[in-house]
């Protein structure tokens, strides 16, 4: 092996001198995460591949290309997949434009409060895009939207008219875009802050003006970032499952994901259809993180901390506060309106009641503190996100510092296998979990073990990243330096190591808690009576049209995920929440 | 204080770098010694080897006649009563600069009122008394470095293990840090190693250097010796600039080069070699055909300048010399100006020509 450059000293695999040389422990931990990796992800998509080339209703299990055939080859289920693709595309173009000028004009303009623009936009993640959904048909349904009763008032017209109406195509375009620009922008600021102010300096003083510098030389610069945005953006749209659910099935439209529901909730036994309709999902899914890596060059958000002056901002002139309200429009209606919105229904009689004493109940929150089915599916949720927040943070701490401290034989691969699920979208994941875990001898369906599966396998990806960052901000030489001043390797980990890994496992754990809150991709195909979590009785109160108790659920949703944010806030510090873009 | 041996040091990753390559040192009770030479030959490896965060691959680390690191046993850092000051300074965030400093003496049982004095005169040491109570994120790089001295000098230890400690501060911090650091250990004396590959660093700090390359040392010796008497091109070169004639022994101290230049050599210099080494500014440049006088302690040559460069301080000539192949750097005194095309004289002090090995 040859010595790479960039290696720490004292991170020398088999360097360290070790007095437990009789036995190997490594063969142990393998063992462990190996069975992790099949238990999580090896089998589960092995069962989904198997099922597909399986007629569903052949007890024989006759091996079958019919599936895929049906899949591919029926007009009805054609469809789904080219409305998929255009939102994907259509959500992905829009979310880069408005996440990428956002994010340009927070980082190199004298725009006011950059930073409440920032904040607000990783704020945006606190709405879960269902109840998001939800509440802007509220605001824009057609007819009784408050938006619509609002321009009518103003403008005297008749009840015919309407300006928006959500439940349709470019209702669901709008709806997912508020919840994918963020990531876009994320991205996109990171690259910008990554750029050394001298570059475009060198550009100005050669001459070229504002424009000239920010075509010429940011934007060359920044492409992969933007690339790498709306990768994530398209993805995201792709396999969402609560956004179309609930605006593009009443609108008699089908995505991938919720035709993939509607198999698995089929009379008939389909799951050989639907693991054949999920293949390509699946593998675009993969193809799209690992184009996003290449682009990325896998350098994650290794800042380099260079001595580049002060970045002179671009001056908006009479522009500015335009351009600010502008800015905040996006955020408003991804944050302020449904938030408003939920708030104010939760506490309506009735929908088009208006804002008036009499049309003012609390009965929305008593139905939901007293029904027995979603008392049990908030004890569900609270429950599963604390197992998986603490299960995937175990896992990820203990890989992470496998790898990053090279203990092991094999260190390398940790990190690969950590974040193997990545990519692979919930939904999909459930179906294969389905496959897996509802036959003998592993009959995991009906419990709330197979959505702590789900849970952990869609999240363990976050929460290594997060320790893994974490772990590669201490520098080994700060335990060293403990071990020669004479303290043992129990005592280096207790004054060094745990102190300074802390942060990053608590941001780790309500990283990976507070989604887990709000799941519903997989969890709206692993449910049974008595495994309901909140994000499924939402669901399920939508198609019955219980909207005011879905308000009420939706605004105690936003409390424990505010809670969740405090305390993160409290005890990892104020960055916490930078590690999930 | 203690006397280290490093006897046929070896240490070797994977399975063909032998970034310690048999290496033999002897160092004395209070002696400041620095490790000097190119990134990557080996000189961190040697620290920790001596700190016990590696074993070797063969050989022995003997410390007051008890050997604590050979190729089947080691002595884990934490008992080997040493302190190491890292290039990273290595200083807990979570501490304060206090408990930074006072951290290692739980381990030596020194608690309460008497740690806390201790911590207290360290700190004084190094000028940062006012400051105890500041987290090392509110410190400036120097002061970290001096929080890093005290932490590693509070707990007196037998032996000091320093790695480029100064190589993350600015050159005038650098400066200064230099002499501090000689400062305190000619006030503390503790057995010292100091790895670096700045040569100006090493000469002000140290009392021996030794130069190391690929895993193998070079030369050990005082300063002085180092630059002027250097036992090989590699320690002549990299110690200083100087030229290195290739040729061979005609006579006993007379030297010839390829071309033909013949020189007579300090007798204390090196006995077999291929080459001699001379240093720039021990070349004296006189006018043509001035009178230098015959005599045999020096060797006298005639050349034309190819180049000259005014410093201010000094000239920096290149001198075309017949019988050598390649010309001659020249470092000269400004007063008088030869420039480009001069015939020149050039005088050189028999001591300054030292023969020295290929290797
Ligand atoms: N953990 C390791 N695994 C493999 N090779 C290593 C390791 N550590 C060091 N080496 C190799 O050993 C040689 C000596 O490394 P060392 O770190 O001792 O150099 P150095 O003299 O301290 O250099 P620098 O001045 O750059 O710090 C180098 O070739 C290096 O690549
Ligand atoms: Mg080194």
């Amino acid at each position: 092996m040859t010595q790479d450059a960039q290696q720490l000293p004292g991170t020398i695999s088999g360097g360290e001198p070790s007095a437990t040389k009789k036995f190997d422990y490594t063969i142990i931990v393998w063992v462990v995460l190996l069975i992790l990796l099949i238990i999580l992800v090896a089998n589960p998509i092995f069962q989904l591949f198997k099922e597909s080339f399986f007629v569903s209703e052949d007890e024989a299990g006759g091996f079958t290309f019919q599936n895929y055939i049906d899949a591919f080859e029926t007009d009805e289920y054609y469809k789904p997949m080219y409305i998929t693709m255009m939102l994907a595309v259509s959500v992905g173009s829009i979310s880069l434009v408005v996440g990428a000028v956002m994010a340009w004009v927070v980082s190199r303009t004298d725009i006011p409060f950059p930073n409440l623009i920032r904040n607000g936009i990783l704020a945006s993640f606190v709405t879960p895009p269902f109840l998001g959904a939800i509440a802007w048909i509220f605001l824009a349904g057609r007819n009784e939207g408050w938006l619509n009763k609002w321009i009518r008032g103003i403008f005297q017209l008749s009840d015919e008219f309407y300006l928006f109406d959500i439940f349709t195509m470019k209702g669901v375009v709008f709806a997912m875009s508020l919840y994918t620009f963020p990531l876009v922008f994320i991205v996109v600021l990171a690259g910008l802050n990554n750029i050394s102010s001298d570059v475009e300096d060198a550009a100005n003083v050669a001459g070229g003006g504002t424009f000239n510098t920010m075509f010429s030389i940011t934007l060359p610069l920044v492409a992969p970032s933007l690339f790498a945005g709306f990768i994530l953006a398209a993805l995201e749209a792709m396999i969402l499952f609560g956004i179309p659910a609930v605006l593009a099935i009443p609108a008699g439209q089908h995505t991938m994901t919720t035709q993939l529901r509607a198999f698995m909730v089929s009379e008939d036994d389909l799951l050989g259809l639907a693991s054949a309709y999920a293949m390509p999902m699946l593998i675009l899914a993969i193809g799209m993180v690992w184009t996003r890596g290449i682009v990325l060059g896998r350098r994650g958000y290794a800042t380099v901390g260079g001595k580049g002056g002060q970045r002179r901002p671009q001056k908006l002139g009479v522009w500015r506060l335009p351009i600010f309200v502008l800015c905040m429009v996006p955020l408003v209606c991804a944050i302020v309106l449904p938030s408003l919105a939920l708030l104010t229904t939760s506490f309506m009689k009735n929908l088009g009641g208006g804002l008036v004493w009499s049309n003012f109940t609390l009965w929305n929150y008593h139905f939901i503190l007293t029904n027995d089915a979603v008392r049990e599916s908030i004890y569900n949720t609270i429950l599963l996100a604390i197992m998986a927040a603490t299960g995937a943070t175990i896992v990820a701490a203990i890989s992470a510092f496998i790898s990053q401290r090279k203990l092991i034989k094999g260190h390398q691969y940790m990190g690969f296998m950590a974040t193997a699920p990545i990519g692979i979208p919930g939904i999909v994941l459930a179906v294969g979990l389905f496959a897996a875990y509802t036959k003998q001898p592993f009959v995991l369906y009906g419990t709330l073990w197979i959505m702590f599966l789900a849970y952990l396998t869609k999240y363990l990806p976050l929460a290594y990243q997060t320790a893994n960052a974490g772990l590669t901000s201490i520098h080994p030489e700060l335990e060293e330096s403990c071990r020669i001043m004479g303290a043992n390797r129990l005592q280096v980990f207790k004054d060094v190591t745990i102190p300074l890994f802390k942060t990053a496992v608590i941001a780790s754990w309500i990283l990976v808690f507070m989604p887990s809150l709000r799941e519903l991709s997989a969890s709206v195909l692993l449910w049974t009576t008595n495994t309901k979590v909140i994000s499924v009785v939402i669901v399920d109160f939508y198609e019955e049209t219980l909207l005011g108790p879905i308000s009420a659920l939706g605004v105690l949703l936003l409390l424990i995920t505010l809670v969740a944010i405090a305390v993160g806030f409290r005890v990892a510090g104020r960055d916490f929440m930078r590690s999930a873009g | 204080m203690a006397v280290l041996d490093l006897k046929g040091l070896l240490k070797i990753f994977g399975t063909d770098v032998r970034a310690v390559d048999e290496i033999d040192l002897h160092i004395e009770h209070g002696e400041l010694i620095s490790l000097l030479g190119p990134s990557g030959c080996g000189k961190t490896t040697t620290l920790r080897l001596v700190a016990g965060f590696i074993e070797p691959n063969g050989g022995e680390i003997i410390m007051d006649g008890e050997t604590v690191s050979n190729e089947s046993s080691v002595i884990p850092p934490e008992r080997r009563n040493m302190s190491m000051i890292f290039q990273s300074y290595a200083i807990w965030p979570h501490k304060t600069v206090a408990q930074n400093v006072g951290y290692g003496l739980k381990f030596r049982g020194i608690t309460g009122a008497e740690a806390d004095k201790r911590v207290k005169s360290l700190l004084s040491v190094v000028q940062m008394d006012h400051l105890g109570a500041r987290y090392p994120g509110e410190l400036s790089g120097g002061q970290q470095q001096r929080v890093a001295l005290a932490r590693a000098l509070v707990v007196e230890p037998a032996v000091l293990l320093l790695d480029e400690p100064l190589s993350n501060l600015d050159a005038n911090l650098r400066e200064e840090m230099r002499f501090e650091i000689r400062r305190l250990h000619d006030e503390f004396n503790i057995t010292s190693i100091y790895v670096t590959h700045d040569q100006a660093e090493a000469m002000v700090t140290s009392d021996r250097i030794c130069v190391m390359n690929s895993g193998k040392i070079e030369q050990v010796g005082k300063p002085s010796d180092i630059y002027d008497i250097p036992a090989t091109k590699f320690v002549a070169e990299f110690v200083g600039v100087t030229n290195s004639i290739p040729g061979k022994i005609s006579s006993p101290e007379l030297f010839e080069a390829d071309d033909g230049a013949k020189f007579m050599m300090n007798p204390d210099g090196g006995k077999t070699g291929e080459l001699v080494s001379i240093r720039p500014h021990r070349i004296q440049v006189h006018s043509e055909n001035a009178d230098v006088g015959g005599s045999d302690a020096q060797n006298v040559l005639d050349g034309e300048v190819t180049r000259g460069y005014y410093f201010g301080s000094t000239v920096d000539y290149l001198v075309k010399v017949p019988g050598l192949n390649e010309p001659l750097r020249v470092i000269g005194d400004p007063h008088e100006f030869f420039g480009v095309g001069s015939k020149v004289r050039l005088t050189i002090e028999k001591a300054a020509v030292i023969l020295v090995s290929d290797s």
